[in-house]
């Protein structure tokens, strides 16, 4: 499983086959164990013809024969997610980890399925886990995992734009009915009558007033929508600042590294270039091998903390 | 953008259009694009060149056509001019085909459609006698549509 992608089914480890060889169930129990074995192959078989509830049956099946491999769930799980059944997903991938506290597979398909659950928190911890793991075993998934990160992240921000949003909307709603009922209190007040008899003058001293109060007002109002819409218009204009942005996808760099001309760029991007147009530096175009990348972490760090408080960036 | 055209080169070239849109080159505006070719192998945008004043070209507009493949940017546009005005100039051919180091070997990634009608710009600006490539006829005859299919040899550097 090295260097494949996340979303493939487990075939069997030479280490795992070892493991079942020497399992403590004694010569029956070996033999018990390769039948669970033939039960995930074939699962696996029917889920790369993408048969997927065939293949649940199968690994039931192998988990009913033997429940302690986390590869049988963690397998199942894959079907599920491929089905849209969550729920499933979770609690396979729950089991698998009870029993393989470092796999993978598990945090990663359960983190997918609360992302499209909408559990956006518990789907970044599970992912960042999923991550961590990655790391820690050295194994390369390439940008697949933290890729679904950003997404993940980026689809909580989106939900809780949309929350602010609507909140916002409902705040100016109600300052509206406020200002108006203010409005209708003042003019109230105004109309009572008084115990003076009305003179002409008085009557329209009055009216005057009343004009008064109904300019006030609608004055108001239309400075809290000019405020309103300022919030929107910021909102529209976000951009991200060229300087953190790579000098050949022109996006938010992910893996800044820097070149002896002391231009920066993303990993991806200048790799590509070295690979594919020549062995110099795009800007200045002196010569350039990969060996003399740097990681430019203090970009690295100012990214990062512009990421922070600009979460709509994710993906940007 | 499309589905088929890879997201990275579309966002790259809608992200240049936007910027090029808020700074542009004197004398150069975006006439038409971004189109998309049908079967997602690239995009076209066609930039309207004004022949400066104080220079042979005063007057005179020319559209220059790019065309954007999947390995954009880290594969140069093809670039040339196009319809019924191609400028008379000792490296612009009469089929719209320019001899240009940067739109061959000497692309690099870093460059961007602005920079590139900048170089454009530059280049007629300095042209002092209108005139075709010594060789344009046997060129025109004998060149691919494609002018990246060319192999240029980049002989005059002052003009």
């Amino acid at each position: 499983m090295g260097n494949a992608s996340v979303t493939g089914v487990t075939s069997a480890s030479y280490s795992e086959k070892v493991e079942i060889m020497a399992g403590a169930h004694g010569a029956n129990g070996t033999k018990e164990k390769l039948t669970s074995e033939h039960l995930r192959k074939r699962g696996n078989e029917l889920h790369d013809a993408r048969r997927f509830s065939e293949a649940v049956d199968c690994y039931t099946k192998a988990i009913t024969k033997d429940p302690s491999v986390a590869a049988y769930y963690t397998n199942r799980a894959l079907c599920y997610l491929r089905m849209q059944r969550w729920d499933l997903v979770c609690k396979d991938c729950s089991s698998a980890i009870e029993r393989d506290a470092s796999c993978l597979k598990a945090y990663y398909f359960m983190g997918v399925a609360m992302m499209e659950r909408g559990n956006y928190d518990e789907a970044v911890n599970l992912l960042q886990k999923a991550n961590d793991v990655a790391v820690k075993q050295r194994q390369c998934y390439g940008d697949e995992i933290t890729s679904v990160i950003r997404t993940c992240r980026k689809r909580r921000w989106n939900r809780q734009e949309d929350k602010r949003i609507q909140q916002e909307i409902d705040l100016q709603v109600y300052l509206h009915r406020l200002i108006d009922e203010e409005k209708k209190r003042q003019i109230e007040v105004l109309n009572t009558p008084s115990e003076e008899p009305t003179t002409h003058a008085g009557a329209e001293a009055l009216s005057k007033q009343a004009t008064e109060i109904e300019r006030y007002h609608t004055e108001k109002k239309a400075e809290l929508d000019r405020l309103f819409s300022d919030i929107d218009d910021r909102r529209k204009r976000r951009d991200v600042p060229d300087y953190l942005c790579g000098k050949i996808s022109f996006e938010l760099m992910r893996d800044p590294v820097i070149t002896p001309s002391g231009i920066t760029y993303d990993r991806r991007d200048i790799d590509e270039h070295l690979r594919r147009v020549g062995h110099f530096d795009p800007v200045t175009r002196t010569e350039l091998t990969q060996d003399l990348l740097v990681p430019n972490l203090a970009m690295k760090e100012v990214i990062d903390t512009f990421l922070a408080s600009n979460e709509w960036a994710i993906d940007y | 953008m499309a589905s088929g055209f890879p997201v990275s080169s579309a966002r790259r070239i809608h992200k240049e259009l936007v910027a090029l849109q808020a700074e542009s080159v004197p004398g150069v505006t975006l006439k038409s694009g971004p189109t998309e070719s049908t079967n997602d192998k690239f995009i076209d945008i066609v930039m309207e060149i004004k022949g400066a004043e104080g220079t042979v070209y005063n007057g005179e507009t020319f559209d220059l056509r790019f065309r954007m493949n999947e390995r954009y940017p880290f594969e140069s546009p093809e670039v040339v001019f196009q319809g019924a005005s191609v400028p008379l100039h000792p490296h612009v051919y009469s089929n719209g085909h320019i001899c240009l180091s940067i739109l061959g070997n000497d692309w690099s990634p870093a460059l961007t459609i602005q920079s590139v009608c900048l170089s454009i710009v530059s280049m007629l600006s300095s042209c002092k006698e209108k005139k075709r490539p010594p060789d344009d006829q046997f060129y025109v005859r004998t060149a691919s549509l494609n002018p990246k299919h060319t192999r240029w040899m980049y002989h005059d550097d002052t003009v």
